[in-house]
């Protein structure tokens, strides 16, 4: 690694961040939100592990460990969620999930 | 001149970016689900590039493994036609959040493009055990083992939310005929 710098390896990290949050803003149903989320949390995580690299110790490691268990824990929760509004209404759009507007 | 390291850094960031997009952009969620699993190996392989092995297998075992499976498992039960899936409307603000978010993707390259920062990465002063399964640990339970048992309590807590979420009661004529007939012929064997 010649050229590599912290600063490529937060490109690449806000690209992907960039594009999970857009992608979260414009799908219509729930799966790929939950999805587009998962991106999101990889964006971060490329970070994460990219200043490990750059302080050379690992503080970075141990939070990329903690955000994935984090992320496995909002999958399994968010997916029940999804269930649960298919059991509801039949179809899983955000758009007509208007229950709590009061 | 760029050495092969640096080649396969600037090929793995194009892929996963192109892998991303797809995952963002695509229609079907089913198609956004399988770009993931070749986003989150192509991630991995970055990285082992970083020096991250620990960190690698786990991106492979725990994203790729088991949360992609998990979202495959629901989106095959679910089986949604793409009117329930809300297909072929975009929102109405799709343009312009597409153009917010490459602004701010853009800005935010241009806050980090600071000389300081575009220094090439120092050498490791340990490149033998960075990243490895040993010094991960030893690191984790001798300075953040507080938040390692969170996690572990914060899993625990998830587990019990999801099965109080997803329970449903059985249908109630089947099971209370099969209830009538186990506690009949247990009270039969009682008896003899």
């Amino acid at each position: 690694m010649v050229h590599v710098s912290i600063a490529h390896i937060l490109f690449l990290s806000f690209g992907l961040f960039c594009m999970g949050g857009c992608g979260f803003l414009i799908r219509k149903n729930a799966l790929s939100l939950l999805i587009c989320l998962e991106l999101m949390l990889n964006g971060v995580n490329v970070a994460l592990v990219g200043f490990s690299r750059f302080y050379g110790n690992e503080s970075g490691h141990i939070l990329y460990f903690l955000v994935i268990t984090v992320a496995a824990c909002e999958t399994a929760v968010g997916l029940a969620v999804v269930l649960n509004l298919f059991r509801l209404k039949k179809n899983i759009r955000m758009d007509e999930a208007t229950n709590l507007k009061g | 001149m760029m050495a092969p390291a640096d080649i396969l850094f600037f090929a793995l960031a194009a892929l996963i970016l192109l892998t991303g997009a797809l995952v963002a952009f695509r229609p079907r969620p089913i198609e956004s689900a399988l770009w993931l699993i070749l986003n989150f190996f192509l991630t991995s392989a970055l990285y082992v590039l970083l020096g991250a092995h620990f960190v690698a297998v786990i991106q492979v075992l725990v994203y790729a493994g088991a949360i992609v499976v998990l979202f495959t498992f629901v989106i095959l039960l679910l089986n949604l036609n793409p009117q329930e899936l809300g297909a072929g409307q975009a929102v109405p603000w799709t343009s312009f959040v597409l153009l917010i978010g490459t602004i701010t993707a853009i800005l935010l390259c241009f806050h980090v493009a600071t000389p300081e920062l575009l220094r090439p990465l120092p050498k490791l002063s340990h490149p033998d055990t960075f990243g490895t399964v040993e010094s991960f640990s030893v690191y984790l339970l001798k300075n953040y083992v507080w938040s390692f048992e969170l996690a572990g309590v914060l899993l625990l807590l998830a587990v019990i939310g999801v099965g109080l979420l997803a329970y449903r009661k059985p249908k109630s004529v089947h099971g209370s005929s099969q209830q009538k007939d186990s506690s009949k012929t247990q009270g039969q064997k009682g008896a003899a």
